[in-house]
């Protein structure tokens, strides 16, 4: 019978001299909510199994100006972080509204959502909404790579062996932002999830939409506006409903056992006007 | 009203220290696995197990070739010949030909169950597929693939009272409408499980089972096995779940005892998720067609119900297509009725029994059917229940397909919930209503017959109870019904109690163990209650009388002077005489003279009344209920949220509130799933699409509504105890209501629910036409 080793490397460097001595045959545990259950239903049998838990990729720093988010991060630590209700709220708002119970919540990390590429996970479209960076560790040393590139589903085969560190982005805190998440029930996946934001400037504030389920990585819309959104009138958000069903109108569209592309077509720039609504509400 | 006594041993579910079959585990265990079939339909050309046998020294691979010779036909739970099926043979593993994904091909055993799996995973296969079919359409066509000799339609009748065609034709108003039901299925929380312990000395297998009737599991695996009936003991340990999912005929049942008996080990089996949602358990399309008057009487319902069953098995799940039929239509008063149905067979798994017996789809097709008339004529839909049910005085009244309804008082049932859901409150709340999320409010009636029992088989309406009372004056109930998780032990120890007069926390209920209760049909049918506490009442009230007769003689008192109270003799004045304690040791020692002989032992067997014995099926009676659904839907998303359930129940007296509570609780979380979530979906290829919890979605404990229920009791003429059974209600009811709420609040976008279950794109396809186009691009 074949055997399987497993490893608790105590460094991201260690980890990922592991991955890198059999790629192929090496399975990285973030919490293991999706991987363990999946090696179980795989027929694929795994050699190596390096577990992130004493890797030291469990915390979150905030600083004025910066986020970091180390990459076995559960949900319950982003909950408990307070100081993200600031820097960065979608991505509090996000972690509150994980489902699957205290199992996932504690155990599942962001990290592990991300290098699944699974494009109806919670996390993808608000790490890119937040404009996060995945700070990707291999052989050679420490790299940043924009997170859409990462989420990218050929990163994994085109890039040397590596292990998600953390991910890093500017604080948000001026930044009006919403995000909101369409289920089929509260104990599975997203259907789509939208995160929106509003950045000023020099010519008018833009409205990006973040869009998760529709596609890996998540699709971004971004509506210049040519002046600021308050001054746009209420007219802003049938605009960005709109540019989001053009933009969607062309793009191959994700299906699944939920819910077929074109409801997710159909729903998604909803989806979007309305988190655009709530964070226009005064 | 009854009491609220509540659940024996609900801590210890709770907190984790029940024993299950999976927590039975003999020295020198072994466990198996199942090589499956990843096609439909195709031809084993060769099973190669080399390669799987050297993955560890402990693993062996068992082919068709090799178990066929040992092994019988698997017993029919239900003999298919009773409904007019035709029979047909089945064996644990096909031997050239496999008819659907999932169908076991070969069996592994290794010592360590992931060790089983990775063995069975690397069996070899050779197929040769074939064309397969995965719905009726195909399967009926006259060029389908034949998946048995006689055809593809393994069942068919007609049942029905007066002319329903000129009726129809008479008619001043008629609608066709059609629903379409999905595959779904029980999916208890504990799947099934098998340990197989044979012990070669005295030629005896012990076999622990989580299972519903464990005395005809014994005769089945007996059988299979070509063994006396009496060389196996079957034990049910507490079972987390079962809905008709553990009811017999399984093709793993047999198998786990004799590779216990070739290998002489233990040999343990416990069914993956995944295994567990291959079974089927509903799949039905309706074409109804009514005629009505103006004021909404109804004078003709015809319903074409046509059910994709699989592929049958030796469990008694494709009969549930029969049970949809007999059920209508429902207890409305409809003088001409016209029922086809057909059982179909494609190249999916089999279905078994799930709660409510097909009964539940038959509620769904006729409120639909109702509602349809109110939407037609724009009258409210209480109304025109209030106009076609069936009357206090009209009961008992027999019904197309020779059920006899047994009591009840329907039109008082519904005007206590549209009571207790304040409906003309929610009604004006919701003409005010703005926005895109709107609020829908349905209601359906439900009649459910329960406690059935099936001439000629061995699914029967009567049932043992054994009552004991020890020297010490314990007191131990053994039955010959199970519990499957619900609390019948708990309903049948205050049965007991009540009858004899102690403590009903000190009896003692010992259920499932085929040497030491009495003969019993086990759990199914909302019979444990009905049946199983009649006969707990019997013998105990035997005893009863036993025990005062020889406290009387030791008393030097008449027995009619005397009670038991609390666990002791009690004068009329309620004066203490002596304890049970007292009065048995002294009976059981001699040391108390009485005509009364030890051992204090008693048992009875207990059928209820009101059966047409020249009918093949019956039930002796049929419980009813009002639900009332309120619903918000995302007119943008189709989203569906169900805010309240209001139920008003009949299952005539109610033993304890909370364990009938509990059981419509179940059913209305199993009736949204219905509703809203549950489907299992196929792949073109026939392999199951969402086999899992995170795919097969089913109601959590946040999709669930504020749920209201009140009782209103007609106690049965036909039951001891005038309950009627309350174990298959509930789910029908709550699948029609939340469907008809869900139409209610797109009643301005004129959509029809013609489809379940209610998916968000479902839902929006409903509303228009062009939305339909875009949501199924």
């Amino acid at each position: 019978m074949s055997t399987m080793t497993y490893h608790a490397p105590e460094s991201a460097e260690e980890a990922v001299g592991l991955v890198a001595e059999d790629p192929e045959g090496t399975v990285v545990l973030g919490g293991g909510t999706f991987a363990v259950p999946a090696l179980r239903r795989s027929p694929r049998v795994a050699r190596r199994v390096v577990d992130l838990r004493r890797a030291g990729l469990g915390t979150v720093t905030v600083t004025e100006d910066e986020v970091t988010v180390g990459a076995t991060t559960s949900y319950s630590r982003l909950i408990a972080t307070a100081e993200l209700d600031e820097a960065a709220p979608i991505l509090a708002t996000m972690a509150r509204g994980i489902t699957g119970g205290a199992s996932i919540r504690n155990q599942g990390t962001v990290g592990g959502a991300l290098c699944h590429r699974m494009p109806n996970a919670d996390s993808p479209g608000v790490f890119v909404a937040l404009g996060a960076e995945a700070v990707v560790r291999t052989e050679a040393g420490e790299e940043r790579v924009p997170l859409t590139e990462f989420l990218e589903p050929s990163y994994v085969d085109t890039h040397p062996p590596h292990v998600l560190e953390a991910l890093r982005f500017p604080a948000v805190r001026s930044v009006r932002q919403g995000y909101r998440k369409l289920k089929v029930a509260q104990g599975t996946w997203p259907i789509v999830t939208a995160a929106v934001r509003i950045d000023p400037g020099e010519h008018g504030d833009t409205v990006t939409v973040v869009l998760g389920g529709i596609a890996r990585p998540p699709v971004v819309v971004e509506v210049p506006l040519g002046t600021s959104v308050d001054q746009a009138g209420p007219d802003v958000v049938d605009t960005v409903r709109e540019r989001v069903r053009e933009d969607l109108a062309g793009r191959e569209i994700w299906t699944d056992e939920f819910a077929p592309a074109g409801y997710r077509r159909v729903v998604a720039p909803r989806v979007a006007a309305g988190v655009l609504e709530e964070v226009l509400a005064p | 009203m009854a009491e609220q006594k509540g659940y024996l041993g609900a801590l210890a579910r709770v907190t984790g220290e029940t024993s299950y079959v999976n927590d039975v585990n003999p020295p020198g265990l072994l466990h198996m696995a199942v090589v499956r079939s990843p096609h439909p339909h195709a031809e084993i050309l060769g099973v190669h197990k080399a390669e799987a046998e050297q993955l560890h020294p402990s693993v062996r691979v068992f082919t068709a070739q090799e178990l066929l010779p040992r092994l019988n036909p698997i017993p029919h739970f239900l003999e298919p010949t009773v409904f007019g099926a035709r029979h047909f043979d089945i064996y644990p593993l096909p031997s050239e030909r496999v008819r659907y994904v999932g169908e076991p091909v070969a069996v592994v055993v290794a010592d360590s169950r992931w060790r089983a799996v990775a063995a069975a995973r690397a069996v070899r296969v050779d197929y040769r597929p074939l064309p397969a079919v995965l719905s009726p359409e195909e399967s009926l066509r006259d060029d389908a693939p034949q998946l048995s000799p006689e055809g593809n339609v393994f069942m068919a009748n007609r049942i029905g009272t007066g002319d329903a065609t000129t009726a129809l034709r008479q008619a001043p108003y008629r609608l066709r409408e059609t629903l379409s039901i999905q595959r779904y299925t029980s999916a208890p929380l504990e799947t099934r499980g098998y340990v197989a312990v044979w012990d070669a000395s005295s030629r005896r297998l012990t076999y622990h089972a989580s299972c519903q009737n464990p005395h005809q599991l014994r005769a089945s695996v007996a059988t299979a096995l070509g063994l006396a009936e009496s060389d196996v003991h079957v034990l049910t340990p507490a079972v987390g779940g079962s809905f008709g999912l553990k009811m017999h005929g399984h093709p793993e049942e047999p198998l786990v005892a004799l590779l216990s008996i070739i290998t002489g080990r233990p040999v343990k089996w416990i069914e993956d998720r995944s295994e567990c949602l291959l079974i089927g358990g509903r799949e039905q399309t309706h074409e109804f067609e009514v005629g009505f008057e103006a004021d909404g009487t109804i004078v003709a319902f015809r319903d074409r119900v046509v059910a994709d069953v699989g592929i049958p098995g030796a469990t008694l799940g494709w009969a549930m297509a029969r049970l949809s039929a007999t059920t209508l239509p429902s207890g409305y008063r409809i003088p001409n009725v016209d029922i086809e149905y057909q059982a179909v067979m494609t190249n999916k798994p089999p279905w078994n029994a799930t709660r409510g017996y097909g009964k539940e789809s038959a509620i769904v097709a006729m409120e639909r059917v109702v509602d349809m008339i109110a939407r037609e004529l724009g009258i409210d839909p209480v109304d025109v229940r209030r106009r076609n049910l069936l009357t206090a005085a009209e009961l008992p009244h027999k019904m197309p397909a020779g059920f006899q309804i047994d009591s009840g008082d329907y039109l008082t049932v519904l005007e206590k919930a549209v009571e207790l859901a304040s409906y003309d409150e929610a009604r004006a709340r919701q003409r005010e209503e703005t926005g895109h999320v709107r609020t829908g409010i349905g209601v359906a009636f439900e009649m459910t017959p329960e406690a059935g029992g099936i001439k000629g088989t061995m699914v029967q309406d009567y049932e043992s109870a054994t009552v004991r009372v020890a020297p010490t004056g314990a007191v131990t109930l053994l039955s010959g019904v199970t519990s499957p998780g619900g609390g019948n032990d708990s309903g049948l120890a205050q049965v007991v109690a009540a009858s004899l007069g102690v403590p009903w926390r000190e009896v003692r209920v010992i259920q499932g163990d085929t040497d030491m209760c009495p003969y019993g049909f086990g759990n199914y049918s909302g019979r444990s209650t009905l049946i199983g506490g009649g006969a707990a009442h019997l013998a105990a009230t035997r005893m009863r009388e036993k025990l005062l007769t020889a406290a009387a003689d030791h008393l030097g008192r008449s027995a009619e002077e005397l009670d038991l109270r609390d666990s002791a003799v009690v004068d009329a004045d309620g004066t203490q005489l002596m304890t049970l304690a007292e009065l048995s040791r002294g009976l059981y020692s001699g040391v108390i003279a009485s005509s009364v002989t030890p051992p204090l032992e008693i048992t009875e067997t207990y059928r209820p009344g009101g059966v047409d014995a020249s009918k093949a099926h019956n039930y002796p009676s049929f419980s009813n209920g009002v639900y009332i659904a309120t619903v918000e839907v995302d007119t943008l998303t189709g989203v569906v949220k169900v805010r309240e359930i209001h139920a008003v129940h009949d299952c005539g007296r109610v033993l304890d509130q909370v364990l009938v509570d509990g059981q419509i609780h179940g059913a209305i979380a199993m009736g949204i799933g219905g509703a809203l979530f549950e489907e299992q979906r196929y792949a073109p290829d026939g392999n199951l699409l969402n086999d899992r919890f995170k795919a097969y979605l089913m109601a959590r404990a946040n999709d669930m509504p504020t749920i209201t229920i009140a009782h209103h009791e007609t106690p049965s003429p036909n039951s001891l105890l005038g309950t009627k059974g309350a174990g298959e209600a509930g789910i029908g009811g709550t699948v029609a209501a939340v469907a008809s709420a869900v139409e209610d609040a797109l009643a301005g976008f004129g959509a029809r629910v013609r489809e379940l279950p209610l998916t968000p794109p479902r839902v929006l396809a409903a509303m228009d036409a062009r939305t339909r186009e875009e949501v199924s691009s």
